[in-house]
């Protein structure tokens, strides 16, 4: 672990990192005492086996749940403990790990409603129909993933692929600067894949990107930097090539996965 | 022709039905003319409950709040006309709509900070909980005659020193159309609400609330909103009974009453706005013939819910839509189920 505090980390300064945070349910240590630092410019990769607390992380990063102990600074100010619709607002957005959309709305609705949900000083009783300027971001972020041509559909009837790259310009639309994105493959195919991967990369570039991911494949493909966890403590961090070297790693994740 | 926001608006879906709505207007506002002056009072009853049901709806089907103490509100709106009244003479309407609208406005804004803390089941038994609490107040207390009730002065149609000259016999013609002008009102109102930025982010708590905070509403905040209008038009409900009964007592605040509301939207159809006055305006009619053929009421009253509510999942403005558009293959019949989804989480390597 010595050698990974000396590297150098990627561009920009943190803009969210926690100190020491835990989080326990009852007498399970889900997480403990993890730091990290998520930096502007760049995609961080937190991997490691089912049970790790990596979800758990994300929870307490996006506020929907409180942390035991431990900080989360988000440009110097302490919001651990604050509500999940406080962090949106304050720019963390997140993608959940099991497709979490308003089904029965149409895919502009879905996406409309996450650029309202940060929107200040609107007036709550105008027709929702009439907000053009809601709708023009909604409809960008929608261009951003690829869904454009399906604002009108039910969000429902979209396919697995397509509703998760809903979930990515639901969490595009609220202007984050931060991005919690869980698993944000999962299930996809092939050539859906491929598009997420680009999606990432650029992503990354205008935001700190935290991700949560199962493919190996992938998570070396676009991380800049990465955090191995393993039951709900780091492992250890560092750049993907250093993380692929080094021996505690290879033994409680990629060598049994591998 | 299906408009794509209409989902979450819970209005009109096609032009039929605006149609079948728009003749419903029109047969009510003719109807006093065509019946005898006993329904005409009837049907006054079935306006005031269809307020009370619609009012509920926006918790209901517009939120997704199931509430059981939401006849508390109706019930404050007709006992704040009993408490502002005087003993010798009547005040207008200008003065006592307002009053009981804004007490019971007041009363649900209390209410609801403290039971929307909770959620689903709890939220449901705390409602409860409330109703119940300001039944013994008017049950056990003197403050409203106790539990025989209490007979009040009558509002009158005046604004001013001028007075509506109004006969006996034209006093329940007027209450007819003055409850039919505001649940057209509100109805009208609602629908507006519905189509606001205000009225999507209520449709967003009832699909799926975690959603909603995750995106950054504070839906504490909206939930209070609805609930406390939900509560004021109740109120106005409220009111409408007792300026038609001339009486108030504790049964119009009981948890049966609310129960009642429930039961009303169910027989209409959670799905429309419409929905409860249907429901509200069959529930008295089906009422009234059931006491007319046995003594049993509750019994056919149950009997015929259950019965709509298996056959007609939609409700009746379900069925009666279903009417206009006839579909087929109609939307009782066994179907193939859907093809099923990936799975979520299909790990492609280890």
């Amino acid at each position: 672990m010595a050698e990974l505090s000396a590297e150098v980390r990627g561009t920009g300064a943190a803009v969210l990192s926690t100190q020491g945070l835990s989080r326990n349910f009852g007498g399970l240590a889900a997480v403990r005492d993890v730091s990290i630092a998520l930096h502007h410019g760049e995609l961080h990769a937190v991997i490691g086996p089912n049970g790790a607390g990596k979800t758990t992380l994300v929870n307490m990063l996006s506020g929907a749940l409180a942390p035991s102990a431990g900080r989360i600074l988000l440009a110097d100010r302490d919001v651990a403990g604050e509500p999940a619709w406080r962090m949106s607002r304050l720019g963390v957005g997140r993608s959940f790990q099991r497709t979490n959309i308003f089904a029965p709305l149409s895919v502009l609705e879905n996406v409309r409603l996450a650029v309202q949900a940060v929107r200040d000083g609107l007036n709550p009783l105008k027709r929702a129909d009439c907000q053009p300027d809601l709708v023009t971001q909604a409809e960008a972020s929608l261009a951003r993933v690829g869904l454009v041509d399906l604002s009108n559909r039910d969000a429902g009837t979209l396919s697995h692929g397509e509703q998760r790259q809903l979930e990515i310009a639901m969490a595009l639309a609220g202007r984050a600067k931060v991005l919690l994105l869980d698993e944000p493959l999962a299930g996809m195919g092939v050539e859906e894949s491929q598009r997420m991967v680009q999606l990432l990369r650029a992503l990354a570039r205008e935001h700190a990107v935290l991700l949560i991911e199962h493919d190996m494949d992938v998570v070396f493909a676009v991380a800049d930097w990465m955090t191995v966890m393993a039951e709900g403590s780091v492992l250890a961090e560092g750049k993907p090539a250093a993380i692929r070297a080094n021996v505690d790693v290879q033994e409680a994740y990629l060598g049994e996965a591998h | 022709m299906i408009d794509v926001a209409s989902e979450a608006e819970l209005a009109p879906r096609s032009r039929s039905h605006r149609l079948l709505l728009a003749f419903g207007a029109v047969l009510l506002a003719v109807l006093p003319f065509g019946i005898p002056e006993f329904y005409t009072g009837l049907v006054t009853t079935g306006l005031t409950a269809a307020m009370l049901a619609l009012s509920l709806q926006l918790l209901v089907g517009c939120t997704g709040l199931v509430s059981l103490g939401h006849a508390a509100f109706y019930g404050l709106g007709a006992y704040t006309v009993y408490a502002i009244t005087p003993a010798d003479h009547a005040l207008s309407l200008v003065l006592t709509l307002p009053a009981a609208a804004a007490v019971a406005g007041l009363a649900a804004l209390l209410v609801g900070a403290l039971s929307l803390r909770t959620r689903g089941f709890f939220f449901l038994m705390v409602t409860l909980a409330f109703g119940q609490m300001v039944f013994f107040i008017f049950h056990n207390t003197k403050l409203g005659g106790g539990a025989d009730g209490a007979y009040l002065m009558r509002p009158t149609l005046s604004l001013f020193d001028w007075q509506l000259p109004l006969t006996r016999r034209q006093r329940p013609l007027a209450y007819y159309y003055v409850s039919l002008i505001l649940l057209m009102a509100m109805y009208l109102g609602l629908l507006l609400l519905l189509r606001s930025l205000f009225g999507r982010v209520l449709a967003g708590i009832r699909v799926n609330e975690q959603r909603m905070l995750a995106l950054g509403f504070n839906t504490y905040r909206y939930k209070l909103a609805a609930f406390a209008i939900a509560g004021l038009l109740a109120g106005i409900a409220g009111h409408m009974y007792a300026m038609k009964e001339g009486f108030v007592n504790p049964e119009l605040v009981g948890w049966h009453r609310s129960a009642e509301a429930l039961l009303m939207i169910l027989l209409g159809g959670l799905a429309t706005l419409s929905g409860p006055i249907i429901g509200a305006l069959a529930f008295t009619a089906i009422g009234e013939v059931a006491q007319l053929i046995t003594e049993r009421k509750l019994l056919v009253e149950g009997l015929v819910i259950l019965l709509v509510v298996l056959t007609l999942p939609k409700g009746l403005s379900g069925g009666l839509s279903g009417l206009a558009a006839p579909r087929w293959p109609p939307p009782w019949l066994p179907r193939r189920p859907p093809p099923s989804r990936p799975p979520a989480e299909t790990p492609r390597h280890g």
